[in-house]
């Protein structure tokens, strides 16, 4: 049987960056020394769509400064994928904002990480940053791009939730809410607690709630879950497990292949230039730590979970750097309310 | 498993994917009882943290259906949700939860 291809492939077109955020879990600032040349970039578009991959959520570094993006980008709408663009939406001239427009992709996206300039700004490393995310974010919806927001939480934004979110109301962009993880530049004193953790899903499920998806589109992403005995599911689709190999696929502007980005280096499993997209997706090896799990994968407190099976352990960049290990994500709502429970008991 | 599980994940599907106005009539009808899962003083004070008013959080963590008292009928439909649920997302790939990462978009609410 041949193996479905990833519904997206997140792809880092280049780790250079003009913005030097606190947060940046690749540590972009200056491109790689080896990065994938135009040729070998169009051709990884026709691998991706030769392994039945579905999209390709196009980001960096800072994507667009990289000067082969249009080809790449067209090259990935020619060959039938669809496109996402992810970008800090800083220094976006009229000629790029109209090469966006030509491209035409399927959803455009910023992150934005403060209500006001002083966080924003102060997370993003570069004065002037939050002028100019929301000046890109308001020609995106008035162009009509269909238009995203990511807001990555730590320490320092989580009080910021309540003026983005004021920001961004009747604008109808879809937000993107994720948790920071301790990887590239983000130091651990920076993460969230988990009771943190617990408030910024109470923020989502409340604005889900008190808004209509015409106000605003709400949604956690893949490390905020999971199976709440009190909440609201907070993700657009209810979870089934870490989809890093599975329906998602990483890839590094140096042709390094990983089940899912959002991992460290440790979890390369090959590079394009050595072996072909193709071999390296169909390897039974590869992403083995989500495809086969088993049982004794699981942390203990996960295998006594009745949604084990389902979960597998949640998320793995954030069971990783925080759990000591994966399928043991600590960050988990569930586990959190039995904990509160048992403190208050 | 599917027995244990697919009450609540029967639910989760059919709240995120066919509304809150039929995941409530379905429960209504069901005549589900309800549970509260947190105490409320716990609510208040991590809701502060993101500036929620109790008002808000009351509303949030709603007293939650208890599926361990739910009608057999109701389990058999929810355990069917469950494996269409599942197949239909095997198939629509692009939109199993964690590729989301880095690309929800407004299409993704409809």
């Amino acid at each position: 049987m041949v193996r479905p291809g990833p519904g997206c492939a997140v792809w880092e077109i280049t780790l250079r960056c003009n913005l030097n955020c606190m947060h940046c879990g690749s540590a972009a600032g200056k491109a790689r020394s080896d990065e994938l040349t135009t040729d070998e970039a169009l051709q990884l578009c026709d691998d991706l769509k030769g392994i039945g991959c579905q999209g390709v959520a196009m980001m960096g570094g800072e994507p667009l400064l990289r000067k082969d993006w249009p080809s790449i980008a067209e090259r990935v709408r020619k060959v039938g994928m669809d496109l996402s663009i992810i970008t800090n939406g800083y220094k976006i001239t009229e000629t790029k904002f109209q090469r966006i427009l030509d491209v035409n992709p399927e959803l455009v996206t910023v992150s934005i990480d403060g209500g006001h300039a002083a966080v924003h700004d102060k997370i993003r490393g570069v004065p002037g940053a939050f002028k100019q995310v929301v000046s890109t974010l308001r020609r995106f919806v008035e162009s009509g791009l269909p238009t995203g927001v990511i807001t990555t939480v730590h320490k320092m934004n989580l009080g910021e939730l309540p003026s983005i979110r004021k920001l961004l109301l009747g604008t109808g962009v879809a937000w993107q809410i994720q948790m920071a993880t301790p990887y590239g530049r983000l130091t651990y004193d920076h993460v969230l607690s988990k009771e943190e953790y617990y408030s910024l899903a109470l923020f989502i499920a409340a604005t889900r709630k008190r808004y209509s998806k015409k106000e605003l589109m709400i949604a956690g992403a893949h490390d905020m879950g999971y199976f709440s005995r009190v909440l609201p599911p907070l993700q657009v689709y209810p979870w089934q497990g870490c989809q890093a190999g599975i329906s998602t696929l990483g890839i590094e502007s140096n042709g390094n292949i990983l089940g899912c980005l959002a991992l460290p280096p440790e979890f390369v499993e090959g590079n394009i230039r050595e072996r072909s997209l193709k071999e390296i997706w169909n390897d039974d090896a590869f992403s083995s730590y989500t495809r086969r799990v088993r049982r004794t994968d699981l942390g203990s407190e996960c295998a006594s979970c009745t949604y084990s099976k389902i979960c597998k352990g949640g998320c793995s960049a954030v069971s990783h750097s925080m759990g000591g290990g994966l399928h043991r994500d600590p960050y988990c709502l569930r586990l959190i309310e039995e904990e509160l429970k048992k403190n208050n008991s | 498993m599917l027995l244990k599980t697919s009450p609540t994940v029967g639910l989760d599907i059919l709240r995120t994917r066919g509304g809150e106005r039929l995941y409530r009539l379905v429960l209504r009808i069901a005549g589900v009882p309800t549970i509260r899962a947190m105490p409320s003083k716990d609510l208040v004070r991590l809701g502060a943290k993101v500036g929620l008013e109790a008002s808000e959080l009351e509303q949030v963590a709603e007293r939650r259906p208890d599926v361990d008292v739910l009608p057999d009928w109701l389990k058999i439909i929810l355990a069917f949700i469950v494996i269409v649920g599942s197949f239909y997302l095997w198939r629509k790939m692009t939109y199993l939860p964690g590729t989301l990462y880095g690309a929800i978009g407004p299409r993704d609410f409809l």
